[in-house]
């Protein structure tokens, strides 16, 4: 390639000189090595001397768009040339294959192509799909590698500023306690259950190793059966860590949804307001699906009767009946039936024979007497 | 007034982009962000800006934006240092339910926010300007650091003890010095709106919009338009040409409620169409209204090379200065 030598290539354009804001007509003559710009001898005024551009150090500063082509040269303050030409861009590509202006030169946007669209779209559902499946995974993720000290003492925190809130029943909270390290339950956290004066029908965990019966939902238990499935139950979110994992799926949700609305200034309203949450946190179906499995596991490993637990689940929906509000313990789940069914499954599939625990029987009176 | 300008010549800004091609580089920019976390947020903040400035003319000629987004990437670094430490600090409290603790982040927040207020203002303008040309002429700002912080401290300060009232007065005192100090080469600027004016404005605004269930909304948003924008003038060579906005309440109506549409049925895919809707709508309906002569600027600025809190503006929202 290269450019002709024998016949220049010349081009009409407009310069600007960096100093002033008038263009002035040039000549423009693509040389090899650089463009050279010859003015046009104005009539007042003496001659301009033409100026030559090394083609290696112009840089391009502005959209090609249609047959405009800007070009841009030299130090602060810059000197431009403005070309209409449909062909010259093309020109000065060839003329110049090394020049550094081809790499770095924008294309005018075309717009408006199906193709575009389409890519839009596909973009959006990944970000739905990164929403939806990503975010919460790594969510997860990240609330498993928080050290269980950390947990338990932040749990410890949240604990003491709750109980200093309510009116904590002792003496049954000594039986409960006595009940629970009756049962066999498998964990790593030092559990602790705490039983708390209030008509509220519900129970809740916290990270750590805190459980909370309200002494409403106490009062509608019959057996001893029932509140191992319930504690069984609690435990499980506390050894799962669902509080942590459903604060951090909450957090992430946020997070993404404001740094995508660019509004970074919302998310600390929402970094509050989930801290505040965390006695009617509400987790998902499956991890609640996932305590109700592990709670009928400590059913078993204590060889306690199964039905307690679905008596459990049933006690939950008739309470929900009577009053009309949800117990939180059953609010994101009003399908209390899908659970018993799920319970009838595990039943069925690990079948075992149940057998008496005289002492849990007597603890068991003494928290139904107080 | 009329004897300020000489002829009733007009000179049309104009805004020629089109959604199509915003979109098509808001699609890569989206993409890109994403993939790399939001590194490259600052390059495509640099490619948005290009585009709009290159698609924004006066009197035929497009205004260029210079700026890289290498240059407003530590700027970026910076200001993502801040709101992470911010956060950091409070996710701590939260989590250690320490209230007291709370309240104190969110005390040293807000100071660290007043007191940055001016330097992000003061740093946007100076980066921002500088890589903003026409005609080859740069803008300029040669504001005083100094100077704007001790006004804006004590304007804040006036704010508090005033129950809020003096915030016509801080905003227009803020703009006032900050076009004083502006240039476009050797055109100055001036901004000649008062506190009083504005401090009218809002309490009109307010009262009728509360009246009429917050349809007022877009007269109120137009009086706030007219005000800022007719109140700017530029001295060139001893002429004074005026900014002259003709909005609506009526045309911000459709354009507010036609892109909360846009943007919303298209689950954020029609924001660039959106975008130039807005441009095109102020853009367009301003003119300068005086002698202006388009071939006697001036170059008068020097270099200048700091992007630091281009985005430290940003993210702070200083979007109401």
């Amino acid at each position: 390639m290269g450019v002709a030598t024998s016949h220049m290539t010349e081009f009409a354009g407009t310069y600007y000189d960096g100093q002033s804001s008038r263009g002035l007509p040039v000549q423009v003559v693509v040389e090899p090595g650089g463009l050279a710009l010859h003015f046009a001898a104005p009539e007042e005024e003496p001659d301009i001397p033409p100026v030559f551009w090394p083609a290696l150090q112009i840089r391009p500063h502005a959209y090609r768009e249609r047959d405009k082509t800007v070009l841009q040269f030299g130090e602060f303050p810059f000197q431009s040339l403005e070309v209409h030409s449909p062909t010259f861009a093309d020109i000065i590509k060839q003329a110049y294959p090394t020049a550094v202006f081809h790499k770095n030169a924008l294309p005018a946007p075309k717009g408006g192509m199906p193709v575009l669209l389409l890519l839009g779209v596909a973009f959006l559902g990944l970000m739905v799909a990164c929403y939806v499946y990503l975010l919460p995974a790594i969510a997860d993720l990240i609330a498993q590698k928080i050290p269980q000290a950390a947990e338990e003492r932040m749990g410890q925190q949240f604990y003491k500023q709750f109980v200093s809130e309510d009116e904590v029943d002792s003496a049954r909270t000594v039986l409960a306690n006595q009940f629970l390290r009756q049962l066999e339950v498998d964990t790593t956290y030092p559990l602790h259950v705490t039983v708390v004066e209030s008509e509220t029908v519900n129970a809740f965990a916290l990270p750590g190793g805190h459980m909370v019966v309200y002494s409403g939902l106490l009062d509608k238990l019959q057996s001893p059966e029932e509140f191992a499935a319930l504690l069984g139950h609690e435990a499980a979110h506390i050894q799962e860590r669902h509080s942590m994992r459903s604060l951090a799926r909450n957090l992430s949700h946020y997070l993404f949804l404001s740094i995508v609305f660019n509004d970074i200034s919302g998310i600390s309203a929402v970094v509050l307001e989930n801290a505040d949450k965390l006695k009617s946190l509400e987790y998902s179906r499956n991890l609640e699906q996932e305590a109700d499995k592990l709670g009928f596991s400590l059913l078993k490993a204590n060889k306690l009767d199964p039905a307690g637990m679905q008596h459990l689940f049933q006690r939950l929906q008739s309470e929900d009946k009577d009053t009309g509000s949800l117990p939180s313990l059953l609010s994101t789940h009003p399908l209390t039936d899908e659970r018993i069914q799920h319970l009838k499954e595990l039943m069925k599939q690990q079948p075992y024979a149940t057998a008496p625990a005289p002492d849990l029987e007597k603890l068991w009176e003494k928290l139904e007497k107080n | 007034m009329a004897s300020y300008y000489s002829s009733d010549k007009n000179l049309d800004l104009e805004f020629q982009g089109k959604g199509g091609q915003l979109f098509e580089i808001q699609l890569a920019n989206w993409v890109l962000t994403f993939v790399t976390f939001g590194i490259y947020y600052p390059w495509a903040k640099a490619n948005q800006l290009r585009y709009t400035y290159g698609k924004t003319k006066l009197a035929g000629s497009p205004f260029t934006f210079h700026g890289t987004g290498k240059e407003m990437f530590l700027g970026y670094i910076k200001a993502l240092v801040l709101v992470v430490a911010f956060y950091a600090a409070l996710m701590y409290a939260v989590f250690a339910q320490d209230l007291v603790l709370v309240s104190y982040i969110y005390l040293a927040a807000f100071l660290a926010i007043v007191l940055l207020v001016p330097v992000a203002l003061h740093g946007r303008m100076r980066y921002r300007m500088s890589r903003t040309s026409w005609r080859g002429i740069h803008f300029g700002y040669r504001g005083s650091l100094k100077e704007l912080s001790l006004a804006f401290y004590r304007d804040v300060f006036f704010t508090i003890i005033t129950l809020g009232f003096y915030r016509a007065w801080l905003e227009v005192n803020l703009r006032q010095y900050m076009m004083r100090h502006l240039r476009m080469g050797n055109i100055q600027f001036r901004f000649d709106g008062t506190g009083g004016e504005l401090f009218m404005i809002h309490l009109k605004g307010m009262i009728l919009s509360g009246l009429t269930f917050g349809i007022y909304l877009f007269w109120y948003i137009r009086d706030l338009h007219l005000f800022y924008m007719n109140n700017t003038l530029l001295e060139q060579n001893g002429n004074l040409i005026r900014l002259d906005s003709t909005v609506s309440g009526l045309g911000y109506a459709r354009l507010i409620l036609g892109n909360l549409l846009l943007v919303f049925f298209t689950l954020g895919l029609g924001t660039p169409w959106a975008t130039v809707r807005s441009l095109r709508f102020i853009i367009n309906n301003t003119d300068l209204l005086g002698d202006f002569n388009p071939d006697s600027l001036l170059q008068t600025e020097e270099e200048y090379k700091d992007a630091v809190f281009e985005d430290v503006s940003d993210m702070m929202d200083l979007g109401w200065v």
